[in-house]
């Protein structure tokens, strides 16, 4: 099973990507986290040190870009810096998953090694196909 | 014009001259005789006159253009044909002459006029050559009326002054040989002030040395060009004050070596025209970037609870398929809450675009009521809303524009009670209003959690909201653009312990009354 992790600050919006990724049968655990803050405080309490979900494949999280306090880049980034210190396997395979498609945002997200994908809302059957093919890729069965 | 250039007397002198030796001893009436064959032969205006100052003779050409009648002249005093101001000293000038005989021409440097018999002052440039009749030595003069040259150099005198443009004509030694009326304009001063002047001293006196070199360089090019390319050209004046100006260099060959005629324009307006339109066009930059944040913004956010209503349709139809009609009910549930705040969203959005399209007059505003209303509207559905004080300091009414003051104050009203700190046992919310004829100050206070500070920056851009509970960011933005318009100002304090906003909005301008 993978685990994941979802941080948006829409309640619906969570609701959501949890009913499809649950419907897939792949992803377990599946947490929350309501903005960037919570899930720092939550899973990457202080550099070097992390609580993230551990399975038998590095753990899904799909991060918002529109978030109130720290957006989804910025909360990235911070998330890179407290990551360095952890040894590989890197734990994590981190996707962007918004309603904007504005050219800079996407951009933004194409410059950010840590993000390898970058999702439009709402969050579909199709979409979560193709994150099980990311997964597949990687050499994880799901 | 040097001595040399004067011209030729082909019958008169040089024919003449090798005569000399053999003319003194001839027979006086003979020589004279000669001589008025020669002058009279002689296309060039001439006289002889006698060392007394008499007339011995005067050729056709020289009484004519002194509008006398052929051959009235001879006899007469010189006198005659010297204007009344020169005559005074005529004799002794020629006095002069006659001590030290020699080719030359008469009143270099000065300008010359002979007195014609209907009594015009005619501009003559005179040639004077000493001629040997028996012991004594006579003059012959040659007279060129140069009044059509005269003319032409008042023609250019004019073009010169019509032109807008200052003009300064510099010579080799950078001495300014002539100037138009709009140089002695720009200079603040008189032609005769500025004649004869070195040019550096219109420079800023830092550059007064490197200009002598540029110059000097300049004479050797010797080419048309702009002044101080890249440079920023600064005229000093006399008094002191300094004028921006631009300068083209041409030089221009003369009898006395090439000149450089500098045409200097005054940019002082042009400069206060560009830094206008640079201070608007960085308002015009500035608000088309607060509109590129608005399209932007408004895509994504209006666009986001769309993607959620749809997200959640997709889900409520698969449940119903699937018979679970509980969460098929819960799906649709949450759709149209997405889509109510979205509609709230949308006229918020609205409601900013609006604002200043509209000129409404300004209207006294009782401003205890107003607030009391929009308090009601805010709470009217809660259990337990916060509690509200009023502190009405001044005057109870302010007159402005009432749709702004109103806006301004729901917003503020409505984040202090939206946003409460759920550690403090109880939730008040204070309003400070001091009205009076230099403006209205309002603080809104609250006891909520309190803005972070990194965040104190921003709770006035569009669609930034920092809360958790919900909102559509909007409302201070919608604040700020209003206090915008109407010249007003607000800032604010905050701690945990919670939040000050202080507006200030000042009486509205005087309106003019009809006439």
């Amino acid at each position: 099973m993978i685990p994941a992790i979802i941080v948006d600050d829409v309640l619906a919006d969570r609701y959501i990507v949890r009913r499809r990724l649950s419907k897939s049968g792949a992803f377990c655990p599946v947490g929350e986290a309501q903005d960037g803050q919570s899930f720092l405080s939550t899973y990457l309490p202080q550099p070097g040190r992390s609580s993230l979900p551990e399975g038998n494949a590095p753990c899904l999280l799909l991060v918002d870009i529109n978030m109130p306090g720290l957006n989804g880049f910025e909360m990235i980034e911070e998330m890179g810096r407290r990551l360095r210190d952890i040894p590989a396997p890197n734990p994590l395979v981190v996707m962007m998953f918004t309603s904007s498609d504005n050219p800079e945002d996407k951009r933004r997200a194409a410059e950010q090694p840590l993000i390898c994908r970058y999702l439009l809302k709402p969050m579909t059957d199709a979409a979560v196909a193709q994150i099980l093919q990311d997964y597949t890729a990687r050499g994880y069965a799901g | 014009m040097a001595a040399s250039d004067l011209p030729a007397l082909p019958g008169a002198t040089r024919a003449t001259l090798p005569l000399y030796p053999a003319l003194a001893a001839a027979d006086e009436d003979t020589m004279l005789q000669q001589y008025r064959m020669v002058l009279d032969l002689s296309p060039t205006p001439l006289l002889l006159c006698r060392p007394d100052g008499v007339i011995a003779m005067a050729n056709d050409h020289l009484t004519t253009m002194f509008r006398h009648r052929p051959g009235s002249l001879d006899g007469l005093r010189i006198d005659l044909l010297v204007p009344e101001a020169a005559r005074q000293h005529h004799p002794a000038q020629r006095e002069a002459f006659l001590h030290r005989p020699a080719k030359r021409r008469m009143g270099a440097g000065r300008d010359l006029f002979g007195l014609t018999a209907d009594g015009h002052l005619l501009p003559v440039e005179i040639g004077l050559e000493p001629l040997p009749v028996g012991p004594e030595t006579w003059i012959l003069a040659t007279v060129l009326d140069i009044s059509e040259r005269k003319n032409g150099e008042r023609r250019l005198r004019s073009a010169l002054d019509s032109s807008a443009s200052a003009m300064m004509l510099i010579d080799a030694a950078g001495r300014i040989t002539l100037v138009n009326s709009a140089a002695c304009t720009l200079a603040g001063a008189p032609e005769d002030d500025l004649l004869g002047r070195s040019v550096e001293t219109f420079l800023p006196p830092a550059l007064r040395k490197a200009h002598a070199v540029y110059r000097k360089s300049f004479g050797a090019e010797a080419e048309a060009r702009a002044m101080g390319a890249n440079r920023d050209l600064t005229f000093c004046r006399p008094d002191g004050t300094e004028v921006p100006v631009e300068i083209a260099l041409t030089p221009i060959d003369g009898p006395d070596g090439t000149q450089v005629m500098a045409t200097i324009v005054d940019i002082t307006e042009r400069l206060a025209h560009e830094a206008a339109l640079n201070d608007r066009n960085e308002v015009l930059t500035q608000l088309n970037e607060e509109l590129t944040q608005f399209a932007y913004s408004a895509s994504h956010d209006l666009k986001a609870p769309l993607a959620t209503i749809a997200g959640l349709l997709e889900l409520a139809l698969e449940d119903l398929d699937a018979g679970a009609e509980e969460d098929g009910r819960h799906a649709i549930s949450e759709a149209l809450q997405s889509a109510r705040r979205n509609a709230a969203k949308v006229e918020a959005v609205l409601a900013l675009a609006r604002t200043g399209q509209q000129a409404e007059p300004p209207r006294d505003v009782a401003l205890e009521p107003a607030i009391r209303g929009i308090w009601d509207d805010l709470t009217g559905s809660q259990s337990d809303p916060p509690v509200l004080t009023i502190q009405c300091l001044g005057d109870p009414v302010f007159r402005t524009n009432p749709q702004a003051l109103l806006t301004v104050l729901e917003n503020l009203l409505s984040n202090a009670c939206r946003f409460r700190d759920p550690g403090k046992p109880d939730h008040w919310v204070n309003i400070r209003l001091d009205a009076g004829p230099n403006g209205l100050s309002v603080v809104v206070s609250d006891n909520g959690p309190g803005i972070a500070p990194e965040h104190r920056e921003e709770v006035f851009s569009m669609f930034r909201t920092f809360a958790t509970e919900g909102g559509h960011g909007l409302g201070l933005a919608l604040v700020h653009k209003h206090l915008r318009r109407l010249g007003g100002t607000i800032r604010l304090e905050s701690s945990p312990e919670g939040t000050d906003f202080h507006v200030f909005l000042p009486p509205p301008p005087v309106q003019k009354e009809p006439s």
